[in-house]
């Protein structure tokens, strides 16, 4: 019987069915039957590239100068430096650690630095940012970080089957959207919801994306993209909380996926990645974006 | 063509930033683009879509310019692209256009030496995944999952199904074959888990009415970096 699965519900049932430890084991089989890979040629792969997401969280995270951005201005840092402060948090410390780690990926993929896209890039800080904060807190072996990504790729892989990671094709709930429901299940996983609250928590976390334009500042992955992460952050782990508090989501999880793509069909390609409305065509915007080019004219002259 | 996500579709490409769409996705095809093409001097890449729109923000120009490169999203000589294709005396242009209606947003085509029935059209569906929609007016199917045997001929002389017994006849493990066809002219796009040698490529083009035959190895979602 093949073990893939294109749906939440097909997830859960193959879980059931196969008596798997939960998702991450789930998703490993799938791989194995899809690609011939074996499960520790999966696992290493996994391993790797969780090294590049700290690899990249740590370039910029001590030294602003680092950071190449065009637009944005340069945060990671200024995170660190308040949480080394210790001054005092209204979020808990684990969501402001995540945000910190979450917003310095995104500054280095700003920057022409070398990141993982999860899933794309412009949403490429939310699950590195939550795993090592959640390794930091609680002391995770690296092992079972390996099996929470396993666990939100299981979630990108449905969404991609059904929907899209195409903020040209669906906005932005299709990436930052997308990447936080990911999380939420890694997340979940983690903190020992079972499979089906992991679930949830994806749910919850996607619904509410729904309808987030891509309106960045002259097109460029910054302006709001990377503070985005840092909010995709908070949004996972307020859907874990409640799905561990015993919330539901009155809409399944595939059906919300359904939904994202309603909402991309009713969404103007003005605020689908192609810089012509929202945010881009603010006064400040152009004005920030006019400043950058011309100094980047004054450069090159 | 067989559009599967694997974990390392959706966690990864690895891949130098700021875009997985615009700028991992773009330097894929520039590299498919390059693969189905096969040597040249010249090129010129019209962008379409949100593509045109946004490219200098995302580095897309650059992206292709170092898959035409032969570069992979995470080679950090990305970036460098334009001066390396000066250094080899590659000549690229970069032309924002419209392509008509139809289109995915994110769609990029190659011209190379100038010769359009060759012409490579292609879109980044999201995430770093691309597919090859055109070559020249030829509706294809190419994403390079498994790798693939391109066969171009005319269906004035020879019969799809012909060129299929011959495929078969020489007996590898096929995953998936579709046909595209725009006027007297037809491709065959096979997608197999193994190799076809010269040997066997050379056979197929004996056929009476094949006009070329390109072997392209699949594209692995593994990362090899070395530095």
């Amino acid at each position: 019987m093949s073990k893939l699965f294109y749906s939440a519900a097909k997830l859960l049932e193959l879980i059931s069915e196969n008596n798997f430890s939960g998702i991450a084991e789930a998703v490993l089989k799938a791989e194995e039957e899809l690609t011939g890979r074996s499960a520790d040629e999966i696992l290493a792969e996994i391993g790797k590239r969780y090294n590049i997401m700290k690899d990249a969280a740590n370039t910029v995270i001590n030294d602003p100068t680092k950071v190449k951005t065009k637009v944005a201005d340069a945060s990671a840092y200024k995170i660190k430096k308040a949480i080394d402060a210790g001054i005092p948090l209204l979020s808990s410390l684990i969501t402001i650690k995540a945000n910190l780690y979450a917003i310095a990926v995104m500054e280095c993929n700003a920057s022409m630095g070398r990141i993982v896209a999860a899933p794309t890039a412009g949403s490429a800080g939310i699950l590195p940012g939550c795993m090592i904060a959640m390794q930091e807190t609680y002391n995770i072996p690296d092992q079972k970080i390996h099996e929470a990504i396993l666990v939100s790729a299981g979630i990108g892989i449905i969404i991609a089957a059904n929907a899209t990671f195409s903020a040209a094709q669906a906005g932005c709930q299709a990436e930052i959207g997308s990447s936080s429901c990911m999380t939420a299940a890694a997340i979940g996983f983690l903190h020992g919801l079972t499979p089906e609250q992991s679930v949830t928590a994806a749910a919850l976390s996607l619904q509410n994306m729904l309808g987030l334009a891509c309106d960045p500042i002259g097109g460029l992955v910054e302006v709001p993209c990377i503070k985005r992460n840092g909010f995709g952050v908070s949004n996972a782990f307020t859907a874990v909380d409640m799905a561990a508090m015993g919330l539901i989501s009155e809409i399944p999880f595939d059906e919300v996926v359904e939904a994202m793509n309603n909402v991309a069909k009713n969404m103007n390609s003005n605020i689908r990645e192609t810089a012509k409305g929202g945010l881009a065509i603010t006064p400040t915007a152009k004005k920030l974006l006019n400043d950058y080019l011309a100094k980047k004219r004054a450069e090159n002259a | 063509m067989s559009i599967s996500w694997s974990v390392f579709d959706v966690i990864g490409p690895v891949m130098i930033g700021p875009s997985s769409s615009h700028t991992a996705g773009a330097c894929r095809l520039g590299y498919m683009a390059q693969a189905i093409n096969g040597k040249f001097k010249k090129v010129d890449i019209y962008l379409h879509g949100s593509f045109a729109e946004v490219y200098e923000g995302h580095c897309t120009d650059v992206a292709i310019v170092a898959g035409v490169l032969q570069m992979d999203s995470f080679d950090k000589r990305l970036e460098k692209s334009f001066e390396l294709a000066k250094e080899k005396e590659i000549e690229y242009n970069i032309i924002p256009t419209d392509l008509g209606e139809g289109l995915h947003p994110n769609t990029v085509k190659l011209v190379f030496d100038d010769n359009e029935t060759r012409s490579v059209t292609g879109s980044s569906i999201g995430g770093g995944k691309a597919v090859i929609n055109f070559i020249g007016k030829i509706p294809v199917s190419i994403s390079l999952e498994h790798s693939t045997l391109l066969i171009h001929f005319g269906h004035g002389i020879i019969k799809p199904k012909e060129v299929i017994d011959k495929v078969n006849s020489l007996s590898k493990n096929i995953v998936n074959i579709t046909t595209g066809q725009y006027k007297d002219y037809s491709i065959l796009t096979i997608e197999v888990r193994e190799w076809f040698t010269p040997a066997d490529l050379a056979q197929i083009e004996a056929i009476e009415g094949v006009n070329w035959t390109k072997f392209i190895n699949h594209l692995s979602n593994f990362v090899n970096i070395e530095d």
